[in-house]
């Protein structure tokens, strides 16, 4: 096209015509960078997934072992203590709360740490919601101390469990980890946090799909490469079975919120109260629902939820990842973010810790716990 | 020095080619390595989340915009700067929205909304099937608006017409489709379609009535006539109706 063409208005329609090529290029580029992500992620699905090497296995220190008849005794005593905990978990104000007083099923629990020399054992117990709902378990920690009276069960969210966190020796409850569980087990504020500091569960870059979940608590998330991974620094308590990569998780956050992960499966063998950095792999999506539900959920998800003071957070507010979440009513959930709004059953995308206007939440202090 | 520069003038059309071939090739390597670094996985991610979102919706605003310009560059109404000028906004809208439905049904696709089969072949739950069918005849108009020159030249312009007019039924099945297979419509965006569709229902009419009314009057148009000896006034024949438009289009080339 010259310049001597001059008052012709046929040039200005060519020109025309060719930015419809250019955008046609553009968003041929555009696809091709998506066609190379999206093998790369495939590729990265099919990499063995990084494991922590430390075995689950209930510790048990017995401080004075003296005679067998001891022994047998305390192994009745750890029954009892089961059988206390199942009865405080049911008559709990937060389970009763999370499921709507609804009657409640029988809860699991799981002792993980147990000094029978001194009457002292940490362990951890969620309650399966009722048969159908597809809600998350109301997962917890306990703390029990053998008294005359027999065993005296504290739940976290009350102000017993902060008396008897005082008192648990170290061979129940490391030093390490005594912040963390009070931060997690102080009272509740009186508007519940939003803000969780939290990234969305899995890789930056991928979009997962936000499942439509039932109840106003749990989150539903699917597809992608299947790898969940720490949202925050926290530590990590496993609940409903230390069966090798099953089981629900519970990981408590510096900033005294807890994130749960659901229907895990090829979960890596962590120790209760494990130090696990943000991006650790936390196990593969899936339909397994161990804590008692006998139907497994279809299709392979995550279920996930937040907690704060023992209670999980209503997921209205809610900021994950950038992604502010509203349920109108009890209606679908939705996430939002600069605008776009992304409806149940859509791509949710995680922009990793670039979306996140606070700081991930740091712990105080980086050693992994151990047991004395 | 300034032969060389004249000599280069004259073969512009290769070269250009090649040169615009290779900066798309570098381009496309550069695209590609920075879709490796961390960043740049975001950003692609980013990309394709609006891509996933928005492009469903381009392809079908770029289809009514198709549909508007062609209608207005073929209007006997409409005055012969802006015909060429709504004919430069047809065509490129036509080769953008190929991209964009074709990015679409390649998203759906890759995240397994749709089976491969279903981007061709109307085999997936009938919304979704619906958006095949239309894709399909945006398709078969878009090759027929290519190939425009061959029917015109060899007196095939009926077998053109018939093609290329489909797209007045690739439209509506399209935003039947976008309207309601994927996210809900807001109402502004259902309104607007629902004017548009009416408006442009108006003015086919119009043109279809007009073209009944001259349809005993028209006969062939006459094909390769040697015109370059012609005075542009000299082809301003009344009773070919496009005749005023094609010496006008001449003398615009001309000058």
């Amino acid at each position: 096209v010259s310049d001597n063409n001059g008052g012709s208005i046929l040039p200005l329609s060519n020109r025309i015509a060719r930015l419809g090529t250019g955008a046609a290029v553009l968003v041929a580029l555009a696809m091709c960078a998506i066609v190379q992500q999206t093998i790369r992620q495939q590729m990265a699905a099919h990499q063995a997934p990084v494991a922590s090497p430390s075995p689950a296995t209930v510790q048990t220190t017995t401080s004075k072992p003296k005679r067998k008849a001891k022994r047998t005794a305390a192994a009745s005593s750890v029954t009892k203590l089961e059988s206390k905990v199942r009865t405080t978990m049911r008559t709990s104000a937060a389970a009763q709360t999370a499921f709507g007083k609804q009657t409640l099923g029988q809860p699991n629990v799981e002792v993980s740490r147990v000094d029978q020399g001194k009457g002292w054992a940490f362990g951890t117990s969620a309650v399966e919601p009722p048969s159908g709902t597809g809600v998350s378990p109301y997962p917890s920690i306990f703390l029990a101390h053998l008294t005359k009276t027999g065993w005296q069960v504290a739940l976290t969210g009350t102000a017993q469990f902060t008396t008897l966190l005082g008192k648990a020796p170290a061979s129940v409850v490391p030093k390490t980890e005594v912040p963390i569980l009070q931060k997690y087990g102080a009272a509740a504020p009186a508007t519940p946090p939003t803000a969780t500091g939290l990234t969305l569960p899995w890789s930056a870059g991928q979009s997962w799909t936000l499942e439509q979940a039932s109840g106003t608590t749990a989150l539903q998330f699917g597809g992608g490469d299947g790898r969940v991974l720490a949202p925050a620094d926290g530590r990590i308590y496993r609940l409903c079975t230390h069966a090798t990569g099953r089981g629900l998780l519970l990981m408590l956050h510096s900033n005294g919120l807890a994130s749960e992960y659901y229907q895990l499966t090829g979960e890596p063998k962590l120790t209760d109260g494990t130090l696990i950095k943000q991006g650790t792999f936390l196990g593969k999506i899936g339909t397994d629902r161990p804590c008692g539900d006998p139907q497994p959920s279809a299709p392979a998800a995550l279920s996930f939820a937040v907690l704060s003071a023992a209670h999980p957070l209503p997921l209205n507010g809610l900021q994950i990842g950038g992604w502010t979440l509203h349920t109108a009513g009890s209606g679908p959930v939705s996430a939002e973010r600069l605008g776009v709004s992304v409806s149940a059953g859509n791509p949710l995308l995680n922009f990793g810790s670039l979306a996140t206007a606070s700081p991930t939440p740091k712990l105080a202090s980086p050693s992994p716990s151990g047991s004395t | 020095m300034t032969q060389h520069h004249e000599l280069t003038r004259h073969i512009p059309r290769r070269g250009g080619r090649i040169r615009r071939v290779l900066l798309f090739t570098v381009v496309l390597i550069a695209v590609l390595a920075a879709g490796t670094t961390p960043r740049g996985v975001v950003v692609v991610a980013n990309v394709q989340a609006f891509l996933e979102f928005y492009v469903g919706v381009f392809a079908l605003v770029g289809l009514t915009g198709i549909v508007v310009f062609g209608l207005l560059a073929s209007a006997r109404f409409t005055p012969i700067w802006m015909r060429i000028l709504a004919q430069g906004g047809h065509r490129a809208l036509a080769v953008m929205s190929m991209a964009f439905l074709a990015a679409h049904i390649a998203l759906k696709v890759m995240e397994g909304h749709a089976a491969p089969l279903a981007a061709v072949v109307p085999v997936a739950p009938p919304l979704v099937s619906l958006g095949t069918i239309a894709g399909d005849l945006m398709f078969l108009v878009f090759l027929t608006g290519i190939a425009r020159g061959r029917f015109i030249g060899a007196g095939r312009t009926w077998t053109w017409r018939v093609i290329h007019i489909s797209a007045y039924l690739s439209w509506p099945i399209a935003i039947y489709h976008g309207l309601n297979a994927g996210r809900p419509a807001k109402f502004w965006v259902t309104d607007s379609y629902v004017i548009c569709m009416a408006l442009v229902a108006i003015v086919a009419a119009w043109r279809f009535g007009d073209f009944l009314k001259r349809r005993g009057e028209v006969g062939p148009r006459p094909v390769a006539r040697p015109a370059a000896d012609r005075s542009p006034l000299d082809e301003a024949r009344t009773d070919i109706p496009d005749e005023t438009f094609w010496s006008d289009l001449k003398a615009e080339v001309r000058r």
